[in-house]
């Protein structure tokens, strides 16, 4: 089979292997993505400034309310390059500074701008308020009476429809903050200083790839209660959920923005259904997603925290630790088990993506307690020591690639699915040559 | 253990004092190389570097833990005689055959030459001696 041409990269295959473009041009290209999201969300909330809040602010600042009659009503057309708009506007006299004005008035707030409107019918709705010889607050201009408005306060859905490109600008400056991070990451590690036959690092600075092996929490960093050093809780759980809370937050507040202009554009021409059953299953999404995630959010409550507190680190293989477990909440537990975990972790890029991937290769069973009830205010402890095996991998870290030693606890609670809850601990390599089993 | 890169002429050869090519940290790593077939003329910089390097799924990354550079500018280098080279071994990384990553060491030597591509040739070596990973 023919291979295609060079140049024709993007007739390529995207997956199935790592990378199908060069790194350049997909750091390029997640970059310029981010930035016209962010541009697009500039340019939004640049409208909505220009053409609902700044008039709304000038009203404030620089116009003065009075009482002015109605004296008649009309639509004025005006031909856009985007197509014919109208606008509502109200014969008003009032009386400002001793004199008599009478102008035609209108309101400049639109999300059109200045006051226009996409059809006659929405423009003579807004008329039908205004009756002939009625009352109503204008504000004018007091350096010019003949400029007068009928400003309004704003409506609440200005700050929804704010939601969208406020949304857009956090995910287009996140887009490029992620995009720059990954873009500085070092795929070299260590230093390269050549000189003339002699080695370039002194031997006393061997220790320079010591990098690769994440340091430990010492117990000043945490200390324990029962033992030295309490293990800090992977942020897999709390920390997750509240980022998804976050991102479920943004979504609904899109959905219902979308939801609330489809009915208000239903309600002021005929509309269009389709948009409406669209932004419908958006809503309905976001509150299936809500409800997962309160769901979520109730059962790490009712398990309660747990607390793991080690003896010592770093771990050296072949030595012995203790270990404190305690569990708090008010709950009955079918079964509690202690996992020492190995995982190997991997980031790679696949086409604009850059994936992760993590396969645990060992794990050995330190606890493990079956059928018994925690109350609330007395935590369920226990104590033991394990001893880590002498033939182990080390703790491992560089920009793609990861050795990574935790502490698992699953709990198994009636009525509730299987828990995890992780703790990082970090295994150094043998302070001795040679390791014996 | 010695590696000989190229045909009859050009002929690099690499070649480590140990023939058991398992190292442990605190060993002393040395060697030597010799390039044979070309003059100094056509020789722009050799570089000598002892590295370890990560294969697997993730993207590659490496870590170089010494390295020497020869010009030929320098008199006292003869590259048709044995140049020797030495080095501690470090705690870490150690060698790791796992499931998704493997790391990997070697002691990469790298001849530029003018107006020509280079000539690599490696010796890999073991850090530790870690059986491969079984899984569970």
């Amino acid at each position: 089979m023919n291979r295609p041409r060079a140049w024709l990269f993007f007739l390529q295959k995207k997956r199935g292997t790592h990378r199908t473009i060069p790194p350049t041009l997909a750091f390029w290209g997640e970059l310029g993505i981010f930035c016209l999201i962010l541009i697009a969300g500039v340019l939004g909330v640049l409208t909505l400034v220009a053409r609902i809040f700044v008039p709304y602010w000038r009203a404030v600042k620089d116009f003065r309310p009075q009482f002015a009659v109605v004296r008649s009503a009309r639509v004025v057309e005006h031909q856009f390059p985007e197509g014919l708009l109208f606008r509502p506007e109200i014969l008003v006299s009032f009386q400002a500074a001793g004199r008599e004005y009478a102008t035609w008035a209108y309101n400049p707030q639109s999300p059109l701008g200045d006051g226009y409107l996409p059809d006659r019918r929405s423009a003579e709705r807004v008329l039908s308020h205004f009756q002939e010889g009625q009352g109503c607050i204008i504000h004018y201009d007091p350096k010019d009476p003949s400029q007068a408005f009928l400003f309004r306060d704003l409506p609440w859905w200005t700050w929804v429809i704010l939601f969208v490109p406020v949304s857009l600008v956090i995910l287009g400056m996140t887009g490029i903050v992620m995009v720059l991070q990954a873009g500085k990451e070092q795929t070299f590690l260590g230093r390269m200083v050549l000189s003339g036959g002699r080695p370039a690092l002194p031997e006393a600075n061997a220790s320079d790839l010591w990098p690769t092996v994440p340091r430990p929490l010492s117990p000043p960093d945490s200390p324990g209660v029962r033992l030295p050093i309490r293990l800090p809780l992977l942020p897999t759980q709390w920390g997750h959920l509240l980022g998804w809370l976050l991102v479920c937050l943004l979504w609904n507040g899109v959905a219902v923005t979308l939801f609330a202009w489809a009915l208000t554009i239903l309600s002021l021409s005929r509309g269009d259904w389709s948009f409406l059953a669209f932004t419908s299953v958006l809503v309905g999404g976001g509150a299936f997603w809500t409800g997962a995630l309160v769901r979520q959010a109730a059962r790490e409550w009712r398990i309660g925290p747990t607390i793991v507190e080690i003896s010592e680190q770093p771990l050296l293989p072949g030595s012995r630790y203790q270990i404190y477990l305690a569990q708090l909440g008010k709950l009955r537990v079918n079964r509690l088990t202690v996992y020492l975990v190995c995982e190997e972790r991997a980031i790679f890029r696949e086409g604009t993506e850059t994936r992760r991937e993590s396969r645990q290769v060992a794990r050995f069973r330190l606890f493990r307690r079956e059928a018994f009830e925690v109350h609330a205010g007395v935590p369920f402890e226990a104590f033991f020591d394990f001893q880590l095996p002498f033939q182990v991998m080390h703790s491992f870290r560089s920009p793609h690639n990861e050795i990574a030693w935790m502490i698992v606890v699953e709990n198994v609670v009636v009525g509730l699915p299987p828990m995890k809850r992780y703790f990082p601990v970090v295994v150094y390599p043998p302070h001795s040559g040679k390791v014996s089993a | 253990m010695s590696i000989v890169a190229g045909d009859s002429i050009p002929t690099v050869i690499l070649r480590l004092d140990r023939d058991r090519s398992v190292y442990f940290p605190g060993d002393t790593l040395s060697g030597e190389f010799r390039i044979e077939g070309l003059s100094r003329t056509a020789i722009e910089a050799v570089e000598l570097t002892v590295l370890w390097f990560t294969e697997g799924k993730g993207t590659s990354d490496r870590g170089v833990h010494t390295a020497w550079q020869f010009l030929p500018s320098d008199r006292a280098f003869d590259p048709r005689r044995p140049q020797r080279f030495s080095t501690i071994v470090p705690r870490a990384p150690w060698s790791y055959e796992g499931i998704i990553l493997k790391i990997r060491w070697t002691v990469r030597l790298r001849v530029i030459l003018r107006g020509m591509p280079s000539i690599v040739c490696e010796v890999p070596f073991r850090l530790g001696d870690l059986p491969p990973v079984a899984l569970p």
